[in-house]
């Protein structure tokens, strides 16, 4: 019952959305849809797990004073405020926001567009500066690899660029030429030579052709995006898809039942 | 401009700058912004699926159909009213789980229900979705008028060949399997890179759009919201 019922439940499940898609005709072609629609509602009753177990553990920072209690807190105070406000706004106007427009509806619309937006959009300007930094330490073109990680990087960047093209393609030259400099001292001289020709190439250029350089960053920054980059993406995606219905044949099968074993 | 919006902008460029702070180093304000962004996104997520799930896939949904079965008799409303009794149950029992190992294990019913069906979809919606459409999108022609494209057709199959060659890990990796999968190793770090300068920009343009915030609508707004009241 504990073991054997799960385990039949979701391959009636797993088999019956198989069924259906093979069967587009009614009732099974709705069907599908109202398995979307019961799994979004398991979804909704899921976010009760989640928001029970953060007031547990902040509440519980609280009232045994731990460490930093004082931000357990906080987050309590933004939790129940902005629960407040949507239910305050909601009672009042029917909606807590009107989605379709996303017009201005009331205090909880207020927290969303002055509190949630600027935090998010502010902790994702953050990382900017730390994926900066974590190039600096990745893309220090030690191999044949991280240079060409380096090289797709800085032209994706300097296509991106809305002006400014010219000095971002010199900075790029110099710091090829660097590198080669610095592959011959440590005695890899053809990969040095390569990486200081390209960067003095580069440079020649862009001082030679400053229009032509403008005209073809965003260019050589579309190509690079829809010809390399989407064929390694897709070369992954597919290993991923097919790796996928494997474990999904599994889990119907009951050959993969680690999820059981978790509750 | 109201004084509700003059006091957002403040809140908003104090939250801001709080989150900015971090890159001086871990400070009492960036945790203040950091915890109070936890709890208000909770928040504003659980007020989400109340409103377009729980009241609009299931109050709404029984309450139309019921009130139709109500005025028409009609067994189809009755059905499409009570049958959303199913998930909802299901729901329920998910929250068995607040209640210990007792009862805890009835949670496994809607887990299974969630996992059966993802799987389902693993195998239906991949295939239909994901990998049929991909494989197609590969097999471009390369005969083509134009030159620039033929190549281009042909470095895109040979990309994704190699890739998928690249992750194939049950032989060795030599003789034409090593040279083929260290022709995927050489796109897979082209298309890194170009994701990364591509998350990079769109990090900075973020980034653009918070200060432009702080210079124009902050302090350019207070300065204009005082010029006003004087």
């Amino acid at each position: 019952m504990k073991r054997t019922l799960p385990l039949i439940i979701t391959f009636i499940a797993g088999v019956f959305v198989v069924v259906t898609f093979f069967i587009p005709r009614e009732p099974f072609g709705s069907l599908e849809q109202r398995m979307l629609v019961w799994y979004s509602i398991l979804g909704g009753f899921t976010l009760l797990l989640g928001i029970d177990s953060l007031i547990k553990h902040h509440t519980r920072k609280v009232a045994r004073r731990e460490k930093d209690w004082f931000y357990s807190l906080v987050t309590l105070f933004g939790l129940f405020g902005t629960l407040a406000a949507g239910i305050v706004t909601w009672a009042k106007y029917g909606t807590p926001l009107e989605l379709a427009s996303l017009n201005e509806v009331g205090g909880f619309f207020w927290v969303y567009k002055w509190i949630m937006v600027p935090l998010q959009g502010t902790m994702f300007a953050l990382l900017a500066f730390f994926i900066a930094s974590a190039a600096y330490r990745a893309f220090r073109a030690r191999t044949f690899d991280a240079t060409l990680l380096l090289i797709a990087a800085i032209l994706v960047m300097i296509g991106r660029l809305s002006m400014g093209v010219v000095p971002a393609t010199l900075i790029l030259a110099v710091l090829l030429v660097a590198a080669g400099i610095h592959r011959l001292l440590i005695r890899k001289p053809v990969f040095g030579a390569v990486l200081a020709a390209l960067g003095v190439g580069l440079g020649v250029l862009v001082l030679a052709f400053p229009q032509d350089a403008i005209r073809l960053a965003p260019q050589v920054q579309e190509w690079l995006m829809s010809v390399p980059q989407t064929a390694a993406r897709r070369g992954i995606l597919i290993g991923v898809t097919l790796g996928t219905i494997a474990m999904s044949i599994r889990i119907i099968l009951g050959i993969e039942r680690t999820y059981i074993s978790s509750t | 401009m109201n004084f509700s919006t003059i006091l957002g902008i403040w809140i908003a460029a104090t939250l801001t700058i709080a989150i900015l702070s971090f890159l001086y180093r871990d400070n009492p304000l960036y945790k203040f912004a950091e915890h109070l962004y936890v709890g208000v996104s909770v928040a504003y997520w659980v007020i989400y699926a109340a409103k377009f799930t729980m009241e609009q896939m299931v109050v709404n949904v029984f309450a139309d159909n019921w009130q139709a079965f109500l005025e028409t008799g009609s067994a189809t409303a009755f059905l499409e009213a009570w049958i959303l009794v199913i998930p909802t149950a299901l729901g329920f029992l998910m929250l068995t789980r607040w209640f210990g190992p007792r009862v805890g294990w009835l949670s496994r019913w809607p887990i299974a229900f969630t996992i059966g069906r993802g799987a389902g979809l693993g195998i239906t919606g991949s295939i239909q979705g994901i990998l049929l459409p991909q494989v197609q999108a590969t097999f471009l022609p390369l005969w083509t008028p134009d030159l620039w494209q033929v190549v281009a057709n042909l470095l895109l199959f040979i990309g994704v060949i190699s890739t998928i060659i690249y992750f194939y890990f049950s032989r060795p990796h030599k003789g034409l399997l090593g040279g083929v999968s260290r022709v995927g190793i050489t796109f897979i770090m082209v298309s890194f890179g170009a994701a990364f300068g591509y998350t990079v920009m769109s990090r900075v343009s973020l980034l653009i759009g918070r200060l432009y915030f702080l210079v124009y609508d902050w302090i350019v707004g207070t300065v204009d919201f005082f010029k006003a009241l004087l």
